[in-house]
């Protein structure tokens, strides 16, 4: 941690240290983003952002700069609803009808979904892919992902509640929708994200982080390991919250959400034979693996008996076991079922710690049974055992051992016991330390087994890559036949299970007493309590998100983090304003757009008079923290690829469906529509400040460094773009001054002065029509929204 | 170029733009962020005067055996062929009796280090330079984990790489070239995570060079104009300022217009630069002779002295495509093979450097990702014969020389057969702490606020291990 945080972890962990887990902290109580929503009393008949953020300049003693003119808040609407340059006709609808005419007519195309669906996709990690070991080629694609992506764009553009769409994203599987619903696919939110080797702990903890801070500003991932350093947010609920996701798994056999076409069938039979074939496997290896642990029972008691755990029995989960290996997890769990039962007086493992657990150290010969006959007859310790026991007494630790394996096995063998004979239920049922569920069975496989399974599993995905004409399919997530109830996993590591924890809601806004989920995995109860009016932060949250879209910052200046970390946003009470908007109005983004584009605040000009007081504003508010002016904006990846190829007359329209690489010269689609990689990311991609689809991301970074310029000096992509706005014009006007001005009016939108007419002829002359027009996609005046 | 703040999230304050990046770089780097025209990669003083100011990581991927290499066990050799005494440790694979090492090992230099045949030239050249630490362990006997632990400081989570925190926190010395530069010919196993920005600005990330491609046009993209010649670019830009600076009239007061448009100058020059770094053909006969540039291994280490002299403060230098270390069967021809192919080119960087006065700057690395166990490994066929080694994270290998290591020594040690590390067994995070060390930086300050929290290559680990520094 920073020195410069110091004293408040200080504060904070002695208050946690003093209170009991879970409390919130008298910090906590008084954190202005846990409170209630507070929305401001406004006045009828006036702009209620204006009046609250006026309030606010007034008290702050600041002017603010006029209005900006027509074409600038034209060009700035288009790229805030559409992020795309405006057309010659939309100037002139805002001209003629006002610029609310504008801005119904950009709510209402389906441009607008592909701008604020990316916007989400942000939130929501996105990715194409995978990421892991070999993940190139088609074997890097997830053939599925785009489905939600197409989702979230047709959400947006439906004006979804998003209550509603956050109760799809997290359980739509439990929403009563018809089997093919297109709407599973909202579950790619909890699907989508990295792999981690496998590694479930990782994955669920990913799954934790994009609910939590991506929905509600929490990051309840810190409490993985400890509670949190903060937040009142125990260990505890980071558990609860990881039992709803351990209690949730991917089908094998993804639903499909979309009738096939006849080109399609083809596919579809072979994904069947597929499936099928995966699911035998998944079943003969899971029978034979637990026959084999039952049978392997001396082995496994005798490791028990006389070894300490190894590491690889509880977290690494990726060894290339061979067939007469024992498995590594099977024995922690014998570990554990014995040391749970040897106790003095037990009825099965009673002599177990008899003779066993109390020897010397190294010592291989154990006390004479004769002493304990007594004791076990009168503790009631089964006849078998005392049979077995009293037949050939155990002289050595392997004797004891045999004598356990033969008995348990013997009473597992013989179906006329039933299931809850105290012997049989050792080995046979779920109780049993042989026991694991069927998902989990590639864990125990055998190396070639278990590479034989994952190419199966991989091919279903390839199968799916190389049917372009495949019907979509939804990357869902379901409730487990077994509910996993979770228990705290002691410094994060799940070989130190401590305390068991319900599957339930934050007690930092459910309160101590919050109640159990009562819907299977509790997907479902999730959702619910996280769009609860109720709850203080989905709303501000989402609010804060969209200001920060609009105005280029937040109004909390961690829009993923709404802990005690976060700063009291300047404008509370118009973040509450906004947030109460929001749950009245039924959740709909699209009113809060009109009420925010058709304020005076978002309409200020961004060029800021040379005269006082707005020299000394620059100073004393330099950040724009009271809104006296609109914030210049960079055009990002999407925005700048999608100019270029708009102005340049290229960009192809069509929506929705399977991603093509950004990188390929076809690809003219918009920049939403490209794959998003995970692993080999291409140059453009970072250089211009992509959101990184590894984790949750709450705002872009901006940054300025010489790999954009020499994309735009160098790349075939803007050269090709520059050639094509050059040759858009060549037809139309030979007239050099009158091409200039077309060329301008393509790029920029405007005309060109005298002064710039004269420049770009001079240029022209030497250099051609090509490259005068990469200068203007070039400049600033472009790269920039005023 | 006066007072703008590239790393700025719009035409916010640097200071909140820096909050909201979560600047931990530390206080003196920080005021230089607050106070300097820079850019991202702008070069900032570190924490404390650095011992090294750049790294060249000879990274042997697939695990070289540590009892076969610079680890030598005679008790190992007198079991060959019979179990160890001591058990076998748990690795990723079934092993057996004791492997005794096919290699021959004898002392060197005044130091009288150790070492076998693999590495007879760097050791017979550099024995006294070179700073051994036999008791390296990691946590799991796996590539990818152990590759990502090595780069990243973490197994699976994403997690910046060590070069992506130097470059974020010292910027990169030479404008016109990245600040990490990673060399490989094809892509070790977990590729491109080993040299990821995870979620440090995606400016701080490697830049991959596939070494076995000879156009200089893959270290930078889009560094060179197929079409346009150099001065007819530099018009094209002219009119471009001309045309910014037009626009800027009215917009004095914001930074960021100031900050693209310098961008396109730095391009301009990079592209010059870029060029010549990589460009072997003007070094002398006898410098092309000495690392063997006939051969890849030679070119790449040249490649990474050019780099290192330029100012690119990390370079990264895989011995090959996937994992060519990974001597599950036939070591002892496999490991002399690669023996030949490593071993002339890094005794030849070595000298280089030291000749040039670089090596007392440059910090150089030589590991894999882990080691190899001192039993044989069981093949998964029933008709392979047992003849290479598993996977050992228990105990390996990894040395250092130059860049403010001591010489001629080692540190720490395996058990009698080379498998476990029990004296003085230096984790890879107090590797990373270490080597951040001897840049400049304290590890527990090199902070990244991220996602509610502040974030450091060493997670809640490493330590610097002070007998290694000079």
């Amino acid at each position: 941690m920073t020195t410069m945080t110091l004293p408040r972890i200080l504060l904070v962990s002695a208050l946690a240290l003093a209170l009991p887990a879970g409390r919130p902290t008298v910090d906590a109580d008084d954190h202005w983003a846990f409170q209630a929503i507070q929305p401001p009393r406004v006045p009828s008949g006036v702009h209620p952002i204006d009046v609250l953020v006026d309030r606010n300049l007034k008290a702050a003693g600041l002017r603010t700069v006029p209005r900006a003119n027509m074409p600038t808040l034209v060009r700035r609407l288009c790229y805030d609803l559409h992020g795309l340059p405006p057309k010659p006709r939309q100037l002139e609808l805002a001209v003629r009808k006002g610029l609310d005419a504008l801005t119904e007519s950009l709510l209402a195309s389906p441009h607008y979904g592909e701008r604020w669906g990316r916007h989400w996709l942000d939130v929501a990690r996105y990715a194409d892919t995978k990421d892991g070991v070999l993940m190139y080629g088609d074997n890097r694609i997830r053939p599925f992902a785009y489905t939600y992506r197409d989702y979230v764009i047709r959400s947006f553009n439906q004006d979804k509640p998003f209550d509603r769409f956050i109760h799809e994203q997290l359980a739509a599987d439990q929403l009563d929708l018809p089997d093919d619903a297109p709407e599973l696919a909202a579950m790619g939110f909890l699907t989508l994200g990295r792999m981690f080797d496998r590694n479930r702990h990782d994955i669920i903890d990913d799954q934790i982080d994009v609910v939590t801070r991506g929905l509600m500003g929490l990051t309840v991932a810190c409490a993985r390991c400890h509670d949190h350093k903060f937040d009142p947010i125990p260990t505890a609920d980071y558990y609860s919250l990881y039992g709803v996701f351990a209690s949730s798994e991917e089908p094998v056999d993804r639903p499909r959400i979309e009738t096939p076409r006849n080109d399609g069938k083809k596919y579809e039979a072979e994904h069947q034979l597929k499936v099928a074939e995966v699911r035998k496997m998944l079943s003969n290896q899971h029978t034979s693996l637990m026959a084999t642990a039952r049978s392997r029972t001396a082995r496994y008691l005798l490791k028990v008996a006389t070894t300490d755990p190894d590491i690889n029995e509880t977290s690494i989960f990726f060894l290339s076991l061979i067939p007469k290996q024992i498995r590594p997890q099977i024995l922690h769990r014998w570990r554990l079922f014995v040391a749970a039962r040897a106790q003095p007086g037990d009825r099965v493992f009673g002599p177990w710690h008899d003779l066993l657990t109390r020897r010397p150290p190294n010592s291989d010969s154990v006390p004479d049974s004769k002493r304990f006959l007594a004791a076990w007859k009168k503790s009631g310790v089964d006849q078998r055992l005392l049979d077995a026991l009293t037949t050939s007494p155990p002289r050595r630790v392997r004797d004891v051992t045999e004598i356990y394996a033969r008995v348990l096995i013997g009473a597992s063998a013989d179906d006329r016991l039933p299931d809850s004979d105290p012997l049989r239920r050792t080995l046979i049922g779920k109780q049993s330390p042989t026991w694991f569920p069927l998902r989990q069975t590639w864990y125990y496989m055998s190396r070639t087994d278990k590479d034989k399974y994952r190419g199966l599993v991989r091919g279903l995905d390839i199968l799916a890559v190389k049917s372009p004409n495949a019907a979509a399919r939804a990357m869902t997530l379901r409730d487990t036949d077994e509910l996993y109830s979770p228990v705290i996993f002691r410094r994060g590591d799940p070989t130190l299970p401590g305390q068991p924890v319900p599957r339930r809601f934050l007690q930092l806004i459910a309160g101590p007493k919050s109640v159990p989920f009562a819907n299977g995995s509790g997907r479902s109860d999730l959702a619910r309590a996280i769009t609860s009016p109720k709850n203080p932060l989905t709303a501000r949250v989402l609010a804060n998100r969209v200001w920060m879209h609009h105005f280029g910052e937040p109004l909390v200046q961690t829009p993923s983090d709404f802990g005690l970390q976060s700063e009291r946003p300047t404008q509370l009470g118009l973040l509450d304003f906004l947030a109460d908007r929001l749950i009245r109005g039924g959740w709909k983004l699209k009113s809060l757009h009109r009420l925010i584009v058709s304020s005076r605040t978002w309409q200020r000009d961004s060029l800021v008079p040379t005269t006082k007081p707005f020299t000394t504003q620059l100073v004393t508010d330099a950040t724009n923290r009271h809104l006296w002016r609109a914030n210049r904006r960079r055009l990002d990846l999407e925005s700048l690829r999608d100019t270029l190829l708009a102005v340049s007359g290229r960009l192809d329209l069509k929506m929705f469906g399977r991603p093509t690489a950004i990188t390929s010269p076809d690809n003219r689609r918009r920049t939403v529509y490209a794959i998003v990689e995970r692993q080999n990311i291409p140059d453009v991609v970072r250089n211009f400040d992509f959101a990184s689809p590894d984790c949750s991301t709450a705002r872009r970074q901006v940054t300025t460094v010489p790999q954009q310029a020499l994309f735009m000096l160098n790349s075939d992509f803007v050269i090709r773009s520059a050639k094509a706005l050059a040759s858009r014009s060549e037809s139309r006007d030979p007239d050099k001054s009158r091409r200039i001005g077309e060329i301008y009016r393509m790029a920029l939108r405007r005309e060109p002065t005298e002064d710039e007419r004269e420049l770009g002829s001079a240029f022209v002359t030497n250099h051609g029509w090509d490259r005068f027009s990469q200068v203007l996609l070039m400049t600033n005046e472009l790269m920039f929204v005023d | 170029m006066s007072g703008f703040h590239p790393l700025s999230t719009s035409a916010g304050s640097r200071r909140d733009a820096l909050l909201s990046l979560g600047a931990g770089v530390g206080t003196l780097a920080l005021a230089q962020i607050l106070n300097a025209d820079t850019t991202a990669l702008a070069p900032r003083p570190a924490h404390h005067r650095p011992r090294a100011r750049n790294i060249i990581h000879i990274y042997l991927n697939g695990g070289p055996s540590q009892v076969d290499t610079w680890d030598p066990k005679p008790l190992l050799d007198r079991h060959g062929g019979r179990p160890i005494p001591i058990g076998n440790l748990t690795t990723e694979r079934e092993t057996g009796v004791a492997l005794a090492s096919p290699f021959r090992f004898q002392q060197y230099g005044d130091s009288g280090l150790w070492a076998s045949t693999v590495f007879e030239k760097t050791a017979s050249r550099h024995a006294d330079r070179l700073c051994v630490i036999r008791s390296m362990h990691s946590n799991t006997p796996n590539h990818e984990q152990s590759m990502r632990l090595m780069n990243c400081g973490d197994e699976r989570l994403s997690r910046p790489s060590y070069g992506s925190w130097l470059t974020y926190g010292l910027g990169t010395e030479n404008q016109n070239l990245p600040g990490f530069v990673t060399l490989c010919p094809g892509l070790p196993v977990a590729d491109f995570s080993n040299w990821r920005s995870s979620f440090l600005p995606g400016v701080y990330q490697g830049t991959y060079l596939d070494t076995r491609k000879k156009e200089v046009e893959s270290l930078v993209a889009n560094i060179r104009n197929k079409t346009l010649p150099r001065d007819a670019q530099r018009q094209q830009l002219d009119l471009l300022a001309k045309l910014n600076r037009r626009h800027r009239e009215t917009r004095k007061e914001d930074a960021l217009l100031e900050a693209r448009i310098a961008s396109f100058e730095l391009a301009f020059r990079m592209q010059l630069e870029a060029t010549d770094a990589l460009d072997l053909s003007h070094e002398p006969k006898s410098i092309h002779k000495l690392y063997g540039t006939d051969k890849l291994h030679g070119r790449q280490m040249l490649m990474a002295r050019r780099l290192v002299e330029r100012g690119v403060r990390v370079v990264q230098c895989y011995h090959g495509d996937v994992q060519p270390w990974d001597s599950h069967e036939g070591l002892a021809d496999a490991h002399a093979k690669l023996g030949r192919e490593a071993d002339g080119p890094i005794a030849a960087l070595l000298t280089d450097l030291a000749q040039r006065g670089l090596l007392d700057e440059t910090l150089v690395v030589c590991g894999g990702e882990f080691g190899r166990t001192p039993a044989v490994e069981i093949p998964l066929g029933a008709n392979r014969k047992p003849t290479g080694r598993d996977h050992n994270h228990h105990g390996y290998t990894v040395w250092m020389a130059g860049g403010g290591t001591r010489g001629g020594m080692t540190y720490g040690t395996t058990d009698d057969f080379g498998y476990r590390a029990v004296d003085n067994p230096v984790h890879v995070h107090d590797l990373h702490a270490t080597m951040l060390h001897l840049m400049g930086f304290d590890h527990e300050e090199l902070t990244y606020h991220h996602a509610g929290r502040d974030f450091r290559l060493t997670d809640v680990h490493g330590r610097v291990i002070d007998e290694l520094l000079a």
